[in-house]
């Protein structure tokens, strides 16, 4: 046990562990079983600090600081939790995706509380938390994670979620051009037409059988199918931004196009439960302690 | 675009480069260096300025070469890409701090060293091997196929005559370290030495010249795909200074060196930095447990991982300058 705490073993295992665990080095796309490795390596050097602990006081404190954020860390690793969690605006969860090692997707975990996005926009983040005193509000941003119930929420981003909030269609062919407002629950009236929105392709594309079908969430490229009625009869009609008046309906004697669409977006939070993070913080500060004992005596 | 962090660069450059050999002529060294930092605080309310600031701290604080090439070179990263939108973060600045005090344990052990008799071609060597790694790995390997281009996308800006000039530097580096190394297996080819030496010159030559054309190509023409490349330029340009600073060791007369190293110096300094090193790292979790809720970040490893090879490197052991050049690399890491 003695070698263990030799200067060049300690060395040895120190440079190693280091090289494992920087992300510039990617351990873990060509080393089988990194997280064993690292653990196996964190563990030998611990012990060979804690071999020389009973030189002086420094040597203790760093042999004791590199065990707590050893225990620490490994506590985190294997019984803490981490996932994300996505909500639109008005929407409230009590659950998070829950992710494995490799962000691998574990499924649905419950938070034991329920959380709501009560407003987004690209900075901040409103959530809605319920806490002993009650519901209350909080505002998560890039740079400021909220903590309730032993998890953390953090580093929020705005997603798009595929579908629409609000398309702008612009009818021409009458007197003047007019523009309204179609959401999916509530259909435009202009010139007695009412325009509703039967489905929405934010990324436009035909597939080999010339289907519709949207290449992905994002507002590249975006489309409707939109059910116009007057009169008791109906129409499809088929609007894109990209080809303004493209369909025109002959017995309306109307054309439409998209002018804008207002994508519908999500919140896409990272949740996690680091029960042991202070403790581990205590480890390093620790080991600090135990270098600057080192210090005062050089 | 501020031209305060380029007169820094400047000035700390030439506090790297000032002196005999690589004993340190603290007078100039530090006068320069302390103007260098000075030109650096009218940017101090940009917290992405921190790190360069606790650099350029270090350098006027140690007043040796390797500590103000370093300063220099955050200075000329600041210049050519500066940090705006940085968030505060007190990780960074620790670990710019021990990133110069490590450098300073560094230059204080080649030149404990050197004092002891050791051969100053191994130095040159390690210089010529960094330009070589540094110029190879510009624009993912370009200068390899004899082209260089700045940025990405249609800002992108192509410079084949600076590619021609690196893409020789790369020959005349690599060519010059085999050379050298090979006269330091074998000590009787001396031959080897001094082709070694003349190689490596050239290298210096044509590096000078490719930096100096690719900043300025870069400077007129593209001032955002220099930015984006900014990194890999001032990386080149950090490993071309390693090589002068080489250079003049082996070249400089005998006896140009220190005699009276301070030896204490540099356990102090490195015990220094890796405490500092350690403290980035906690600094660094508690960074990342208060912005996006997990200690568990990229970030985070990094700093874990230089505040343990600053603990390797204050072990008494074999390979001491191999392991303090690895700590002060993890830091360097850090900050980029």
């Amino acid at each position: 046990m003695d070698a263990l705490g030799r200067p060049g073993v300690v060395a040895s295992l120190g440079v190693a562990l280091a090289g494992v665990i920087h992300p510039s080095l990617r351990a873990p796309e060509w080393l089988p079983a990194a997280p064993v490795v690292v653990a196996a390596l964190a563990l030998l050097l611990a012990l060979g600090l804690v071999v020389r602990a009973r030189r002086d006081a420094g040597a203790r404190l760093l042999g004791l600081g590199a065990c707590l954020l050893l225990a620490s860390v490994g506590y985190d690793g294997v019984l803490g939790r981490r996932g994300s969690l996505t909500l639109v605006v008005g929407q409230a969860k009590n659950g998070f995706e829950e992710e494995g090692p490799g962000g691998r997707s574990l499924g649905l975990r419950p938070l034991g509380f329920p959380i709501g996005l009560e407003r987004a926009d690209a900075r901040v983040a409103v959530l809605s938390l319920a806490s002993p005193q009650g519901e209350g509000t909080v505002e998560l941003t890039r740079e400021r994670s909220v903590g309730r119930g032993g998890f953390r929420f953090g580093d929020p981003r705005v997603v798009p979620t595929g579908e629409v909030a609000r398309l702008r269609v612009a009818v021409q062919g009458g007197p003047e051009t007019r523009e309204v407002d179609v959401t999916p629950e509530r259909p435009g009236l202009v010139e007695g037409l009412q325009i509703g929105l039967e489905r929405y392709f934010p990324d436009f594309a035909l597939d080999g059988k010339q289907q519709p079908f949207s290449r992905s969430p994002e507002s590249r490229n975006p489309a409707a199918l939109l059910r116009v009625e007057r009169d008791g009869k109906a129409w499809r009609v088929f609007v894109i931004r990209a080809l303004p008046g493209v369909h025109r309906i002959e017995p309306l004697d109307r054309s439409f196009s998209l002018t804008s669409v207002e994508p519908e977006v999500a919140v896409r939070m990272r949740v996690t439960r680091e029960p042991a993070a202070p403790l581990a913080g205590a480890g390093v500060l620790l080991m600090v302690g135990g270098l600057a004992f080192g210090l005062r005596r050089s | 675009m501020s031209l305060l962090p380029a007169l820094a660069a400047l000035l700390l450059g030439g506090a790297a480069l000032s002196g005999p050999g690589t004993g340190p002529s603290p007078g100039v060294t530090r006068l320069l260096a302390a103007l260098g930092a000075l030109a650096l605080m009218p940017g101090i309310t940009e917290p992405g300025s921190w790190p360069v600031a606790a650099l350029a701290a270090g350098a006027v604080a140690l007043a040796t070469p390797l500590p103000c090439l370093l300063a220099a070179g955050g200075a000329a990263h600041l210049y050519l890409r500066p940090a705006v939108t940085a968030e505060p973060s007190a990780a960074l600045a620790l670990a710019g701090l021990a990133a110069a005090l490590a450098a300073g344990s560094l230059s204080a052990e080649a030149r404990a060293r050197l004092s002891g008799g050791a051969d100053a071609a191994a130095l040159a060597a390690a210089g010529g091997a960094a330009l070589c790694l540094s110029v190879a790995t510009l624009d993912g390997g370009r200068v390899l196929r004899w082209g260089l281009g700045l940025g990405s996308g249609p800002a992108r800006l192509e410079l084949p005559g600076a590619g021609l000039l690196l893409g020789l530097t790369l020959l005349a580096s690599w060519a010059g370290t085999v050379s050298l190394s090979a006269h330091l297996l074998a000590p009787s080819a001396t031959g080897a030495r001094t082709l070694g030496e003349r190689l490596l010159i050239l290298a210096g030559g044509l590096a000078s010249l490719g930096i100096g054309f690719t900043l300025f190509a870069g400077l007129s023409r593209g001032p955002e795909a220099l930015a984006e490349s900014a990194t890999g330029v001032v990386g080149c340009s950090l490993a071309a200074g390693l090589l002068v600073l080489g250079l003049k060791a082996l070249l400089a007369p005998k006896g140009a060196v220190d005699p009276t190293p301070r030896q204490t110096g540099a356990g102090f300094g490195e015990r220094l930095a890796a405490l500092l090193a350690l403290l980035a790292a906690a600094a660094a979790g508690g960074e990342g447990w208060l912005r996006p809720g997990t200690y568990a970040t990229p970030f985070v490893s990094a700093a874990v991982a230089a505040g343990i090879l600053g603990l390797s490197a204050l072990e008494p052991s074999r390979l001491v300058l191999t392991r303090r050049a690895a700590f002060l690399a993890g830091l360097v890491f850090l900050l980029l």
